[in-house]
């Protein structure tokens, strides 16, 4: 099982987002870290997999199938796609969105283990005192961590998740990277994280995609991904690596 | 997963413990609400101007042989088809906004405000006034036929709206309201050449009467609910989703622009067929929903049946309302359902608002 | 002294072409059913009518030319009693083939310039519809285009507005002498009612609801006037009216149910030929073209109806039909002595309405009456 994608093109209008892109088969039990700098194509990209978006031109192919002879119903229920924000102004609370993802959309009725589902992926994630708070009253860092509970609750083949952290403090940010990863590879199932700190994604993510201007430049380990000389070109930095004080890999960027 | 769901910690009991509660509080705002509905069914069942007993009543529904003919017309006639034309037709509305309210994700949507109601005031005064059709060989029913056939065709114009690209939400709120505005300005140029007796059943059309209630109505109106109520309901999870943003309903898996698509239809026959039935009633599928969405929140599981409750409940109230103003006149239900309904509505808010500030 | 009918005429005449040299000479101020005092250059000739029927009053005054002064009206006497409108055509073909329809005179279709186009000097207009006059600013316009307005009533308070509406008429066209001649008939006729009805005791009125266009809407009941029109008409004939007990206002829907429980002791409803406009009235058709066979069976389905069949009235035989166009005209008087005659058949056995209404049209109309305007229901 895997995830690839071949010559995808995506515009909107007569400005193009994609051009003629790809990436080679991504592995189930694997944590890719999809990098690049602003407006790259990151958001356009997962909506392209997730099927939000119809390409131009171009296949995503999971297990070998194209995901376009997919229902659309199927197809959505296999690829899980987290955005990067979501506003809600609706009277339910946190654990009833939570619940919705648990129930897969179907079945009224809540289970006794429906229940302790969604309560123990609260508690895990550290957000069981919210369980009653209306989502509309959530900061971003909790709407961000209620959005990873509800996609990690689903059961799909393909997670993707648009800059989980990006509104949260350190901690949380390691947290949410740590079980990110722990359930891919417990479940053995493909994700991909958007990421901006190349220091997460290099400590986190088993694989690196870079993405700039509209194309995928490099596809690989992160020590492979972060040596090339592609990383400063496309994000306008220099950059060096170095093993940092637990041999983790390091990431220093400077503007010279 | 299996470790932790198979010994729950003190947390996750907690947890639970409340979402438990919070359940069984709003089974017990839907049971309450179905007493109360019951409640005023009886009142309006037992009120009238002809002064029967309780005891009179009941031995009519229930053994309608021992009953004069006057008690049964006035029982099996009139006041059941009325009473439960009330409750069946609020459903209607309150199940129609509350869809509404949440595909087009604005709390401002209703039958009315998109225009179906006044595209059916017009379908009905263009039978009245210009004796036109729209559907051949209505009979006596034409313009009930009218008022459905008009708001089913501007419910098709938005449903059409809604699949041309980059129409959003709001777009379409606009739309309906010029759509309102440009059926109330059609209905005002029939209204000009119309003749007394007309114009007083156009003006009868546009406040609403639940006096043309039938059992064939009333019939009607169930079959449409059962029809529409089921697929709602098995959609609900989904349009809970939907209340996130549509981004978000469809990384959890929704198909949007097809649930959108189904659910108008849905709420476009209901509100048709009430509309149609009763005239326009301009209060209750907006505020309906908002009753609810205060009350038990908006997954919809509760969300769903009781907005139909609470429409049911406003309707029924207003036909108990309607009976005691002057008993044997008739005064147009929507004009009620906004003269009682409204500083309601706001005493609603105003403690809903409250509860925010503390 | 005798005088023969030549010399009579010419007499007539020479007072009329008198008057008419008066009026040329002096401006016509009268004061209309609206209170306004409006002054006409001149007698008026070229007269627009807002409603076509107002015919009905104007016939009784121009008998033998009714349309001598009138240009153009609304074509609601075509729309809604095409029987008297078929009598008029075929006394006056030409006159009813030239008549301008200028529509509605509140809508955007009626055109101040197609009044000024047909040289109009004078607008009738109906009181019901003074304010929306006032509203959409008709008088002020007319009068800036320098054509009067003058307001009549024969519907809001027919029977204190008759009088003064024939007096009015009879100004405007000319023909007080005929005006006068009518009001004294009105007045007699009339008279034959109320003198009998003053002296009934209250406990002696029967309780009478009348249904406005019985099955006009064949899905709903009922409509009923309060103290005005047709409910008028039923306290004058010396019955309670069951409209007038329940409200103040002119006309109101009420409930069915509540007509069960009243269960009044006669049930009166208004019909006219609207099934040419409507195909689906189930009204009874009333007028110079009823068909009598037709009526009793519509008189007999509406009695039908669910709530109507167990009603006292309906079983004891006092549910009748009447023309709905008595509701809109000087000839009320008919309808109130046919009303009194059901409401009190032993106090009114001498009284004729059909004579009545004979008389009337030898008298006063153009045409001979025939048709048929009440109906009760079969035994």
């Amino acid at each position: 099982m895997s995830l690839t994608a071949t010559n995808i093109n995506v515009s909107f209008g007569t400005r193009t987002v994609l051009h003629d892109t790809g990436f080679a088969a991504l592995k189930p039990g694997q944590l890719t870290a999809l990098i690049g700098p602003n407006a790259a194509g990151k958001s356009t990209l997962f909506r392209t997999i997730a099927g939000l978006i119809k390409p131009n031109a171009g296949q995503v192919y999971l297990e070998g199938k194209d995901l376009s002879t997919l229902p659309t119903q199927r197809r959505l229920k296999s690829i899980c796609f987290m955005p990067q924000f979501f506003t809600a102004n609706a009277a339910l609370s946190v654990f009833d969105v939570v619940l919705m993802a648990q129930k897969q959309l179907a079945g009224w009725r809540v289970s006794k283990d429906d229940m302790i589902a969604v309560a123990s992926a609260l508690d895990r994630a550290g957000i069981g005192h919210l369980a009653d708070a209306n989502i509309g009253e959530l900061s971003g860092g909790q709407a961000q961590m209620v959005s990873v509970c509800q996609a990690l609750i689903r059961r799909s083949v393909v997670y993707l998740f648009d800059e989980p952290n990006s509104a949260l403090d350190l901690r949380h940010q390691l947290d949410v990277m740590g079980r990110i990863k722990t359930a891919m590879r417990k479940r053995g199932t493909i994700g991909i994280v958007a990421l901006h700190d190349l220091n997460l994604a290099a400590r986190y993510a088993d694989h690196l995609l870079l993405i700039g201007a509209g194309k995928i430049l490099a596809q690989g380990p992160p020590e492979q991904v972060l040596a090339d000389p592609l990383i400063a070109q496309t994000y306008d930095v220099a950059v060096q690596t170095a093993a940092g004080p637990r041999k983790e890999l390091n990431v220093h960027a400077y503007v010279d | 997963m299996t470790a932790t769901t198979d010994i729950p910690d003190d947390a996750v009991t907690t947890l639970v413990g409340n979402y438990r509660k919070r359940t069984y509080r709003r089974i017990l705002m839907l049971l309450a609400a179905i007493a109360l509905l019951c409640l005023t069914v009886l009142i309006d069942i037992m009120t009238g101007p002809a002064s029967l007993s309780f005891t009179d009543v009941l031995s009519v529904i229930f053994d309608p042989s021992g009953a004069s003919a006057q008690q049964k017309v006035i029982v099996w006639d009139l006041r059941l088809p009325i009473a439960l034309m009330a409750v069946l037709v609020g459903a209607m509305l309150g199940v129609a906004g509350a869809e509404m309210q949440t595909i087009l994700n604005n709390p401002l949507a209703d039958p009315f405000t998109l225009g179906l109601s006044s595209a059916a005031s017009f379908g009905a005064a263009l039978a009245i006034v210009m004796q036109w059709s729209l559907i051949p060989g209505a009979g006596a029913f034409f313009v009930t036929g009218n008022a459905f056939a008009l708001a089913m065709i501007t419910s098709l114009a938005l449903y059409g709206f809604t699949r041309l690209r980059g129409v959003t939400p709001e777009a379409m709120i606009l739309v309906g309201i010029a759509m309102l505005f440009t059926f109330n300005a059609l209905l005002a140029l029939l209204q000009y050449g119309a003749s007394e007796l007309q114009l007083a059943q156009i003006i009868f059309w546009q406040l609403g009467s639940l006096a043309r209630a039938s059992w064939g109505k009333v019939l009607t109106c169930v079959i449409v609910l059962s029809i529409v109520l089921p697929y709602f309901m098995s959609r609900s999870w989904a349009l809970t989703a939907l209340r996130m943003g549509e981004e978000k309903a469809a990384s959890l898996g929704v198909n949007v622009s097809f649930l959108r698509l189904t659910v108008l239809a849905g709420v476009s026959l209901l509100a048709a067929v009430a509309v149609s039935f009763v005239g326009a009633v301009a209060f209750v599928g907006l505020v309906g929903p908002h009753i609810a969405r205060i009350i038990v929140g908006e997954d919809q599981r509760g969300f769903l049946p009781f907005s139909a409750l609470a429409g049911a409940l406003i309707m029924s109230g207003t036909s108990i309302a309607s009976k005691a103003i002057t008993p044997g006149v008739i005064y147009p239900i929507g004009m009620i359902t906004s003269l009682i309904g409204i500083p309601f509505f706001i005493s609603l808010i105003l403690s809903q608002r409250q509860r925010h500030w503390q | 002294m005798q005088l023969s009918p030549m010399k009579l005429t010419l007499c007539a005449a020479s007072a009329l072409g008198l008057s008419a040299s008066i009026a040329l000479a002096d401006p016509m101020t009268v004061t209309d059913i609206a209170g306004r005092s409006v002054t006409l250059p001149d007698a008026p000739q070229r007269i627009i009518l807002g409603e076509g029927r107002m015919m009905y009053a104007i016939a009784p005054l121009a008998t033998d030319d009714p349309f001598e002064h009138v240009v153009g009206w609304k074509d609601d006497l075509i729309l809604y009693d095409p029987d008297a409108f078929r009598k008029f055509e075929s006394a006056f073909p030409e006159d009813t083939a030239r008549m301008v329809n200028f529509g509605n005179p509140y809508a955007g279709d009626f055109s101040i310039e197609a009044v000024l186009e047909n040289k109009a000097d004078l607008l009738i207009l109906d009181l019901g519809n003074l304010f929306k006059a006032q509203e959409t600013r008709l008088i002020e316009k007319l009068d800036a285009a320098g054509v009067p307005v003058v307001f009549i009533d024969f519907r809001r308070d027919p029977t204190a507005n008759a009088i003064p509406s024939m007096l009015l008429l009879g100004r405007l066209l000319e023909e007080e002498t005929r005006a006068a001649e009518f009001i004294n008939f009105y007045v007699s006729e009339m008279r034959k009612v109320t003198n009998i009805v003053q002296s009934l005791p209250v406990d002696e009125k029967p309780l009478v609801f009348m249904e406005n266009a019985a099955g006009w809407n064949p899905e709903f009941c009922c409509s009923t006037f309060g103290s005005y029109n047709y409910g008028r008409f039923i306290e004058l004939a010396g019955g309670r009216n069951y409209g007038s007990e329940k409200f103040s206002g002119y006309s109101s829907e009420v409930s069915l149910e509540g007509l069960i429980a009243a269960d009044p002791d006669v049930l009166l409803g208004t019909g006219a030929n609207w099934a040419e406009a409507r195909p689906e009235v189930s009204a009874t058709l009333l007028g110079y073209d009823a068909d009598p066979v037709d009526n009793a069976a519509r008189i007999q389905a509406l009695a039908n109806r669910v709530g109507f069949k167990d009603l006292r009235a309906v079983q004891d035989g006092r549910m009748h039909s009447i023309y709905h166009q008595f509701y809109n005209s000087p000839y009320h008087f008919v309808a109130i002595q046919q009303i009194a005659k059901w409401l009190h058949p032993d106090d009114f056995a001498d009284l004729d309405p059909e004579a009545t209404l004979a008389t009337l049209h030898t008298r006063f109309m153009p045409f001979k009456t025939d048709g048929q305007f009440w109906v009760s229901l079969p035994e």
